[in-house]
């Protein structure tokens, strides 16, 4: 891989409650490089939502954050307050789930637009940032652009809030956009416009992206890696093209599975069993309790991450599948 | 927004009318005051010209008929007992209570939420511990009672304020805190779980991912979010406001409306009971008024089209 942009060292982030201690995400390094698309993948709970937040250090109160975070050689993890909001907003736009819910309801689209403007863009006049704020709201092809200026997220649709939500993580053209579950919330066609922007934008501007998702549909359209996680860790990482057609991990097998295919006349197959509870985790692999070829040596061992191919990593200790099943 | 406030303005009316109509009966029930003005051996010609004045002797249909016209008009006919209009011995105590009303309003509110904001802001440490403690006391103490406990305190051992009476700013301030501690304290509470629930809201997280300074989110984000049930809770507590101003006007030997109330109450002068009454009540359905307009200030979304 040339260039890196963001590089994450050993992530790991608790919640602490007392003495009790809570893992969330466990151990997690990965990088992106410019104009490159992450997804990172995992059902309900499995901690990537945590991990994005872990990134721009938005995790709640109670939340323990340990391990390097590293953008264009600086350590988010070690920064000041002060520069971590310059990089919150600045070199990292977040979007979220919810579109509904992100806007404030009480301030215009133009002024939550202008916010961000005047915090990272100081130097923009009123006219100017206007301006800027009404080209970023056309840019994410909102109709009547100088008209959503002055309306409230209450007089919008979610497809139209969450290009609001767009459009305000990207007015100040950050390197880097996490986008979790950015079309969770919205009906299939909107989901596909929107992917379809958020393509469009990153080939414009040369952002990198990490996107956080439970839908393999949305990866294999807009991915390049692939990160797949499993009750805090990573468990398969690859290129989009190699987690797809050659899964290596037995999640990841069961991902596969259970995804619906047109045309075909198949049982879907579901993974038995639950995720185990944060606080209860196997002292081994985690997937064991769950994992069809899981042997007695899964219990107790926990895999490590290793390659399989270059650039394909899975923690598992029968990979690769082929050879040692 | 000027119609919305017409509107709003037409729903004022029944309110008053049944203010009006509970304002009158219940000074009835407290039967005739007429033997309270006459002499105890007053002729029965007198007694009879006493409620011929006065209108005591028709009806009470025709009785509340003239009541309700006259009072549209301002008139609440005269004092019983200080034989000038009601309305003008309401008129002349009402800046000493307006000045107290305000002072009190200002003193809650400019305490009140900011403490209310910190507790939240740190909920579940000292500061948000103590500052619930103060508002338990504050809303848990009757008003009179602080009213006795600061004059003994402050004015008498410490000789720092007056008693009592209206004489400037330092007369003003043991009345209005005294009465502003009730209101605070339920502010602070309003506020704290107000904000303690728009805290968590996702827009919050936004406005943080956005690199926005805490005092900012807080502020503009998170308050702005939570100002509503605190003006509604202002609104509804004007009316205890109204009843404290009552008992700490008498403590404090505050010369305004309340003080008025309970002199013509003792006395069951009932044109100036009925006048007074007639007045909070007015005061109290305005300040909701003011709170619903209010509302669409602060509130996009309750802005009717």
């Amino acid at each position: 891989m040339a260039e890196t942009l963001l590089d994450v060292r050993n992530l790991s982030t608790a919640f602490v409650n007392g003495s009790k201690k809570v893992t969330v995400v466990d151990d997690v390094s990965f990088s992106v490089a410019p104009g490159r698309t992450l997804a990172i993948v995992g059902e309900s709970g499995c901690g990537k939502s945590i991990l994005s937040l872990s990134m721009i250090r938005l995790v709640p109160d109670t939340a323990r954050t340990v391990g390097q975070i590293l953008m264009d050689g600086e350590d988010l993890a070690a920064v000041s307050p002060q520069r971590m909001r310059q990089i919150r907003g600045g070199k990292i736009g977040m979007i979220f789930q919810e579109p509904m819910t992100s806007l404030n309801p009480i301030m215009t689209v133009g002024a939550q637009l202008s916010e961000a403007l005047k915090l990272h863009v100081p130097e923009l006049n009123a006219a100017e940032r206007h301006e800027r704020a009404v080209e970023g709201l056309r840019r994410v092809r909102l109709p009547a652009p100088e008209a959503q200026f002055h309306r409230y997220p209450h007089e919008l649709s979610g497809g139209m809030r969450q290009r609001v939500m767009i459009a305000m993580a990207l007015s100040c053209e950050p390197e880097l956009l996490i986008a979790d579950e950015p079309t969770t919330a919205l009906d299939v066609t909107v989901q596909a416009e929107i992917l379809a922007l958020l393509g469009d934008l990153q080939r414009d501007t040369g952002m990198a992206v990490i996107l956080i998702t439970h839908d393999l549909g949305v990866v294999a359209e807009f991915a390049d890696e692939v990160m797949v996680m499993y009750a805090g860790r990573i468990v398969e990482r690859g290129t989009v093209g190699e987690i797809l057609s050659d899964p290596q991990h037995p999640y990841t097998i069961g991902l596969m599975g259970s995804i619906p295919r047109f045309g075909s006349d198949d049982r879907l197959l579901a993974i038995e069993g639950t995720v185990p509870a944060l606080s209860a985790m196997p002292p081994g692999c985690r997937f064991a309790p769950r994992c069809v070829f899981a042997v007695p040596r899964c219990a107790g061992e926990s895999p490590v991450l290793r390659e399989v191919t270059a650039g394909h990593a899975v923690s598992c200790h029968f990979a690769p599948l082929e050879d040692n099943l | 927004m000027g119609k919305y406030l017409l509107t709003r303005l037409l729903y004022v009316l029944p309110s008053l009318l049944g203010v009006l109509i509970i304002c009158f009966f219940l000074t009835r029930l407290s039967g005739d005051p007429t033997h309270l003005f006459m002499p105890v051996d007053a002729t029965d010609e007198a007694l009879a010209a006493f409620r011929a004045k006065h209108g005591l002797d028709r009806s009470l249909p025709e009785q509340f008929w003239l009541f309700v016209y006259n009072a549209l008009q301002g008139d609440f006919g005269n004092s019983l007992r200080f034989s000038v209009p009601a309305m003008n011995l309401v008129a002349e105590r009402l800046p000493a209570t307006l000045e107290l009303a305000m002072a009190t309003l200002l003193i809650a509110v400019t305490i009140g939420i900011p403490l209310g904001v910190m507790a939240a802001y740190w909920r579940g440490r000292p500061i948000d511990t103590g500052i619930r403690y103060l508002a338990a006391l504050g809303q848990s103490v009757p008003t009179f009672y602080w009213g006795i406990v600061s004059i003994i305190v402050l004015a008498l051992w410490m000789r720092l304020l007056p008693t009592g009476g209206r004489d400037g700013l330092t007369s003003l301030v043991l009345p209005a805190t005294t009465l502003a501690t009730t209101m605070m304290a339920l502010i602070i509470r309003v506020t704290r779980s107000s904000m303690l629930n728009v805290i968590e809201q996702d827009y919050i997280r936004t406005a943080r991912a956005k690199g926005q300074t805490e005092f900012v989110v807080v502020v503009r984000h998170a308050l702005g979010n939570s100002i509503i049930p605190v003006i509604t809770v202002i609104a509804l507590q004007f009316g205890v406001l109204l009843g404290g101003v009552v008992v700490t006007e008498t403590v404090f030997s505050w010369p305004g409306v309340g003080r008025l109330a309970i002199q013509a109450i003792y006395a069951r002068d009932y044109p100036v009971v009925q006048a007074v009454v007639l007045f909070f009540a007015v005061v109290f359905v305005f300040a909701n008024l003011v709170a619903d307009v209010l509302y669409s200030f602060v509130d996009p979304r309750v802005r009717l089209k």
